[in-house]
């Protein structure tokens, strides 16, 4: 135990016990002579620069980090560090945490609901790359409350599988109640594809088959190649100005590698196709999501390929040797060490996510893969590991306080931060 | 439906091709016995009127025989399918049955209540499935050519739904004759109290009825039941020429009493006679025929699929139940439990079970389980239920290779599809086997018959073969 | 029969007993300290004299959680064929016993779950035993998830009590150890008219006068008691407390959590409070059968002596014009246990109506598969971690009226207990031994399902 528990137990830490989170008595080390801070002061005061100290901080790029402290400057983590190595600057307030655990929100990459609930598929056509759920967001929807009550401050809003191309998903901080534009991180967070099952058509058209669906995609995905080519060349002086195509303007980002593909699967059949045709054939930045079912199967030819793996909502397969295989776990022993892992909110409540990755626990997955699996490893499959998945100075001050192991249903977030700011306290959501 | 008059002798029947014909002798054949006998390597079977006359490694062939030369063949018992329900599917002839469907895999069918029974189960063990047989339907022939040559169809439902009835397949058309109307009674519990309340019942009333009948009477009984001929013991070895005496013992079902003749006896269930001088209550007659069975007088087979079955059937019976002649299992579905789990229990009630030839899973897994040899290992004689199509006898063949192959010897692989069931049925002394004195059903195949590449050559009812239609 | 007596540890390791958990709550902003909980004293039934004593099992050495909140260290548990004989440290431990090493482990009561369906029992009937499986391969999975019994019903009354129960264990091969009582509950639904209410207020009037008539016979030495009058005998056997009365609501569907839809709040306080008037009308308390925001009133629930059966995760949004006290939240299992009132969770995948019951669909934390993950939610929500074990023993038994049989490790209990490799409510916690009525039924490393997992 580090220097810095020892100075506030074990008085404080009975303090803490005892009382309710929303009076949370987040006293300052009154040794230390600096500002003492208590979280609704946090909450009014906001103030630009101030300290963190808690019995441990699972920073997830490193080991975990016992007795430290983590300066969080505007909105971002400015240092973190053993308490001796980390000088808080005279003035700055400290949020004393005493025997709570410190980790990085948590990074939902598969999430529905911040609509407020559906409007997610337009089934009209299989195809529509045309399409965005930038426009279905309602920042006031108790549904963005509740997922950051579950610790979780980044999630990719994307649509339904109900199509082969649904459209593309924002990628959003969780800041409930928010303005919109505060929200995005990025307008075109991914865009959604569905292999497999869900987005059959099934009233005759071409797209009743994987056959039919197979030549849809690659047909759509053709001509975004096509499309994104011919504006490249323009822009390098080397042909003339390409027709202005609507429906092909967000597709051609992904030919750009602006903006991944995350592909809806089922089944092993569907994790290879996945990946022959966004890997190897369209050379796109892509994540495999879902992957259940058998899924796990196919772990072995999508590790030869490095591919990236977004798992959820199912967290098992009963074989038919009646065992209750993990799939996390099949993936990551068959060498597919890319893993995040879901809740395809609401098919799992938003919250939840923390209890799909201690049932992957539950079924064999490292507890270290599984912390990784809703931080970093999310984070770097989307492309926002320089600011979101790990306590890292330059990062957002995204983070979130539990009495303990983060995973355990037992441990609800008692604080959350977003970019530095307060914006859950336990009892909130009540 | 009008009764159709199938009662005849099977004698009667084959008389015309088969009468003052000389012996036939099948020579240099490999013979299957299934008796102690076992398997003659080089042997002779000489066949006259449709029986067996003599086997064995030295039987002389008399002047005048018809020889068949059966070289490098391998001749066994024709196939006994004691639990059938060939020709009462409705296909054929509109004799469709009134009997409710099928109960599979140990879930109770839930069966209109039946007259004198309580909750869902009838009682009605005087019914007979023989009156519901239409004679004329192809299924028969298509049995025959397969190789089954004693067909046994049963009633279905639950409680006491009936009687069995062996019919005779014939050697021409396409025509089954019931040689035995009361070949057993069927008992089929369905797992749960409703079920085992009646069936418990109806055995607690048939039990007081043989304390009733074995009461010394002062005065002359005149409705004292003449059914010997009916008795398995007493099987005369020209049974199935007998016309079973025509003897009804109706129940209360409607059908039962149109087109009946009145008989010389009296049938206290039909006429009760209310001014006679005995003022005792008519007996019921399903509980009379339940009676024979604990008497031992008739044979029950007891429908149980699982262990799950067991158990309900145990927790109203006890553990000292009824004694049965078979145990017929039609599905043995690891989900219900399987049969194997009650070995003990069930050699209690009867000596046999009669089983689909077929492996099965443990729950929830892949893994092979075998609860046929288990069956068998526990002491158990297995007998099996043969399907009813000419193409799932034939391809049973392949299903019994498979018990073998997992361990099942294979004498006792063949006696489950002959002397067995045949035994469950009481007619050993008659079909089943090789030996003296039974009647010629006879299988040539080309090899083993548990040899996958083996054929089934030529069949013969009685001796007498029949013709084949069977493209190879 | 021949005893021997064995202390295994010395007092230097005589083991604490803990009481129950009684640490500050955490319930938001309507959060309220905790009260002096109403220990309902089970009382199990009396083990049948002179019962010659078959076999004897020991489970020794475990840290014993007994199932009311209390634990203790390193203990033994001597089991006389499907009864607990003695729960002790120092315990004398029968000549010929099968000892079961639990060193190291959590012994648990076997969970006894409010409602759920399969595990061999019926779809439906006036009957469980019709049809009942006690091979059914669920119940293997069942086992493996700790559920050693649970509440079986059948149709409901509608305006007045009704309908079939039973607890059913999942004595894997033995039809005969698998009900374990019936009819134990009676339910109705809410919201009743004005002309049901006034119909039920006369029934409970007739069955008092009933009562006292009964009660008044008994007194004079050849008086026959009355019959009891038409209608009022499912309520005579509730008000007696051989029957606990379920009361659910029958109006109002869910709503899946964010996706909005058009279903009325259900079960909510206008609900409740009829309920609660049923409750004081019968004089005995009754179980709320998934109620939504019993949370907001749970003093006046807690005052009838009722109970809840609660999905601890179920959210219903609230109304925006009383936020505090509508809809439901992760606390109001807390809530209401802080109140006093006897709390049995159950899991989401009941939530669109049906019986809770085991997938195999691959969602995993959201169904049978895992009650304790349910317990865990509650205490997510503020209940205390020894408390919320009791959710799917002693106060789920007690729900199920079964309590003098099941929920516990107390001698003359019936012998349904697990032995874990760790914290019960730990989400990696998984049963090694599963035993019902003093039977081995489950061992993991004997079953599919999980004994590629270790430790």
């Amino acid at each position: 135990m580090s220097h810095a528990m020892q100075r506030i137990a074990p008085g404080l830490a009975r303090t803490l016990r005892g009382s309710c989170a929303v009076g949370l008595a987040l006293v300052a080390g009154s040794l230390s002579g600096q500002e003492s801070l208590t979280a609704s002061a946090l909450r009014a005061a906001r103030p630009d620069v101030y300290a963190v100290r808690a019995a441990r901080f699972l920073t997830v790029d490193g080991a975990p980090l016992d007795g430290g402290t983590m300066l969080v400057e505007g909105s971002r983590i400015r240092a973190i560090g053993a308490a001796t190595d980390v000088a808080v600057p005279p003035g700055v307030p400290i949020l004393d945490l005493g025997d709570r655990v410190v980790s990085p929100g948590f990074v939902d990459l598969h999430h529905h609901v911040s609509s407020g609930g559906g409007d997610i598929n337009d089934m009209v056509t299989p195809i529509n790359a045309e399409l965005r759920t930038l426009d279905a967001i309602r920042p006031s929807s108790r549904a963005i409350a509740e997922t950051v009550a579950g610790g979780v401050t980044t999630t990719l809003f994307i649509p339904g599988s109900g199509t082969n191309i649904s459209g593309f998903g924002a990628l959003l901080k969780m800041k409930p109640g928010s303005d919109l534009d505060a929200m995005v991180v990025r307008e075109l967070g991914a865009m959604k594809v569905a292999q497999g099952y869900n987005p059959e058509r099934r009233s005759g058209d071409l797209g009743e088959t994987r056959m039919g669906m197979h030549h849809l995609l690659t047909e759509a995905l053709m001509r975004g190649r096509q499309y994104a080519a011919a504006w490249r060349a323009f822009a390098a002086g080397e042909g003339d100005k390409p027709e202005l195509q609507a429906d092909l303007e967000q597709l051609r980002r992904v030919f750009d590698r602006e903006v991944p593909v995350i592909i809806h699967t089922a089944g092993a059949r569907d994790c290879v196709a996945t990946a022959r045709m966004f890997q190897d054939v369209f050379q796109t930045w892509m994540i495999l999501s879902h992957g259940t079912f058998d899924g796990h199967w196919a772990a072995s030819a999508l590790a030869a390929r490095n591919t990236p793996v977004n798992l959820g909502p199912r967290m098992y397969q009963l074989t038919r040797e009646g065992r209750m295989q993990g799939i996390a776990a099949g993936y990551w022993d068959a060498g597919c060490k890319d893993l995040s892992i879901n809740t395809d909110a609401p098919v799992i409540a938003a919250e939840e996510l923390q209890l799909q990755a201690a049932m992957a626990v539950r079924l064999d997955l490292p507890w270290d893969a599984a912390l990784r699996s809703l931080t970093l490893v999310p984070a770097r499959q989307i492309g926002l590991a320089d600011r979101v998945g790990s306590l890292t100075p330059g990062k957002d001050a995204d983070f979130q306080v539990t009495r303990g192991d983060p995973l355990d249903p037992r441990h609800p977030p008692e604080l959350v931060f977003i970019e530095g700011r307060l914006v859950h306290v336990l009892g909130d959501d009540r | 439906m009008t009764k159709r008059c199938f009662l005849t002798a099977l004698a009667l029947c084959l008389s015309v091709p088969l009468a003052a014909q000389a012996p036939t002798a099948f020579v240099h054949a490999r013979i299957l016995t299934m008796t102690d006998a076992g398997t003659i390597e080089d042997g002779t079977i000489l066949v006259r009127d449709g029986r067996i006359e003599a086997v064995g490694a030295d039987v002389k062939v008399p002047p005048g025989a018809h020889v068949v030369d059966v070289a490098g063949g391998t001749v066994m018992p024709g196939l006994v399918h004691a639990w059938s329900k060939a020709g009462l599917g409705g296909g054929g002839g509109g004799a469709a049955p009134s009997f409710p469907g099928g109960r599979r895999g140990g879930r109770p069918t839930r069966v209109p209540s039946g007259g004198g029974g309580g909750g869902n189960a009838q009682v009605q063990a005087a019914r007979k499935i023989a009156d519901q047989i239409y004679d004329r339907q192809d299924i028969f022939g298509e049995l025959l050519r397969a190789g089954v040559t004693t067909l046994v169809v049963h009633p279905d439902g639950t409680g006491f739904p009936g009687q069995a009835a062996e019919l005779a397949p014939n050697v021409g058309p396409d025509v089954a004759l019931a040689v035995r109307d009361e070949a057993y009674v069927v008992v089929s519990p369905a797992p749960g109290p409703r079920a085992g309340k009646a069936i418990k019942d109806a055995l607690d009333k048939a039990q007081k009825a043989l304390e009733e009948r074995k009461k010394p009477k002062e005065e002359p009984k005149p409705e004292e039941k003449p059914a010997e001929g009916d008795k398995p013991a007493e099987q005369k070895p020209e049974g199935e020429a007998k016309p079973a005496e025509g003897e009804k013992k109706e129940g209360p079902a409607p059908e039962g009493k149109e087109g009946e003749k009145p008989k010389t006896e009296e049938k206290p269930a039909e006429a009760p006679k209310p001014q006679e001088k005995k003022p005792e209550p008519p007996k019921d007659p399903n509980i009379e025929v339940i009676a024979d069975v604990l008497d031992g007088q008739r044979r029950a087979f007891l429908t149980l699929g699982s262990a799950m079955d067991v158990q309900h059937y145990r927790s109203f019976v006890g553990d000292e139940p009824m004694k049965s002649a078979a145990v017929v299992a039609e599905r043995l579905d690891p989900r219900t439990g399987l049969l194997s789990l009650e070995a003990e229990w069930l050699k209690k009630a009867a000596p046999i079970v009669l089983t689909p030839p077929a492996m099965t899973q443990v729950p929830n897994t892949r893994t092979l389980a075998h609860p046929i040899k288990d069956l068998a290992d526990a002491g158990l004689q297995i007998g099996f239920l043969l399907p009813d199509s000419a193409n799932g006898v034939r391809s049973m063949r392949f299903d019994v290779m498979e018990l073998v192959r997992c361990g099942l010897p294979a004498d006792a692989a063949l006696r489950a599809m002959t002397v067995v069931p045949a035994q469950a049925l009481g007619i050993q002394d008659k079909v089943g086997s090789i030996a003296e004195g039974r009647r010629a059903d006879l299988l040539v195949f080309t090899g083993d018959p548990l040899d996958p590449v083996s054929d089934l050559r030529s069949v013969y009812l009685a001796g007498h073969e029949v013709e084949s239609h069977n493209p190879r | 029969m021949m005893m021997h007596r064995t202390t295994v540890l010395a007092a230097a390791l005589a083991a604490l007993t803990l009481a129950p958990d009684g640490s500050a709550q955490r319930f938001g902003r309507r959060g309220r300290p905790p009260e002096a909980q109403p220990q309902a004293a089970p009382q199990p039934e009396k083990p049948a004299e002179n019962k010659k004593v078959e076999s004897w099992t020991v489970i020794q050495g475990g840290d014993v959680h007994v199932g009311d909140g209390t634990v203790l260290r390193r203990t033994h548990v001597v089991l006389a064929d499907d009864k607990i004989h003695a729960v002790g440290q120092e315990v004398e431990i029968p000549e010929g016993a099968t000892i079961v090493d639990a060193t190291g482990k959590v012994v648990a009561p076997g969970f006894c779950l409010p409602m759920a369906s399969g595990f061999g029992a019926p779809g439906g009937g006036s009957d469980v035993r019709e049809g009942l499986n006690p091979f059914d391969p669920t119940i293997k999975m069942g086992l493996a998830a700790g559920i050693t019994s649970f509440l079986w019903t059948s149709g409901s009354g509608a305006g007045t009590p009704g309908g079939n129960s039973a607890v059913v264990k999942l004595a894997y091969g033995d039809l005969d150890g698998m009900v374990c009582v019936e009819n134990t509950t009676a339910s109705m639904r809410m919201p009743l008219s004005a002309q049901d209410l006034s119909k039920f207020r006369d029934l409970v009037e007739q069955a008092r006068k009933h009562q006292d008539a009964v009660k008044e016979a008994a007194s004079k030495p050849d008086t026959k008691a009355p019959a009891a009058p038409k209608g009022t005998e499912e309520i005579l056997k509730v008000m007696s407390g051989e029957k606990r009365l379920w009361i659910a609501s029958g109006g109002g569907g869910f709503r899946f959590p964010g996706m909005g839809g058009s279903g009325s709040r259900g079960f909510d306080q206008t609900q409740i409070r009829q309920a609660m008037e049923i409750a004081s009308l019968l004089g005995v308390g009754v179980v709320l059968d998934r109620p939504i925001e019993a949370w907001a009133i749970a003093d006046e629930v807690a005052a009838t002596g009722s109970m809840a059966v609660v999905s601890p995760r179920q959210r219903v949004e609230n109304d925006e014009a009383a936020p505090d006290t509508t809809g439901s939240n992760i606390a109001q299992s807390a809530i209401l246990h802080a109140a006093g009132v006897p709390v049995a969770v159950t899991t989401p995948s009941g939530r669109f109506g049906g019986s809770p019951s085991i997938g195999t669909g691959g969602i995993m934390g959201q169904d049978l598969n895992t009650p304790h993950v349910d317990a865990a939610f509650a205490v997510r929500g503020g209940m205390p971690n020894r408390a919320a074990l009791r959710t799917l023993t002693l106060d789920s038994a007690k729900i199920a009226n079964a309590d003098r049989r099941v929920g516990s490790i107390e001698a003359g209990k019936d012998a349904d207990i697990l032995i874990l490799d760790g914290d019960p409510l730990h989400y990696k916690t998984f049963v090694e031994t599963a035993l019902v009525n003093g039977k081995v039924v489950y061992r993991k490393d004997d079953e599919p399902f999980y004994r590629h997992i270790r430790r």
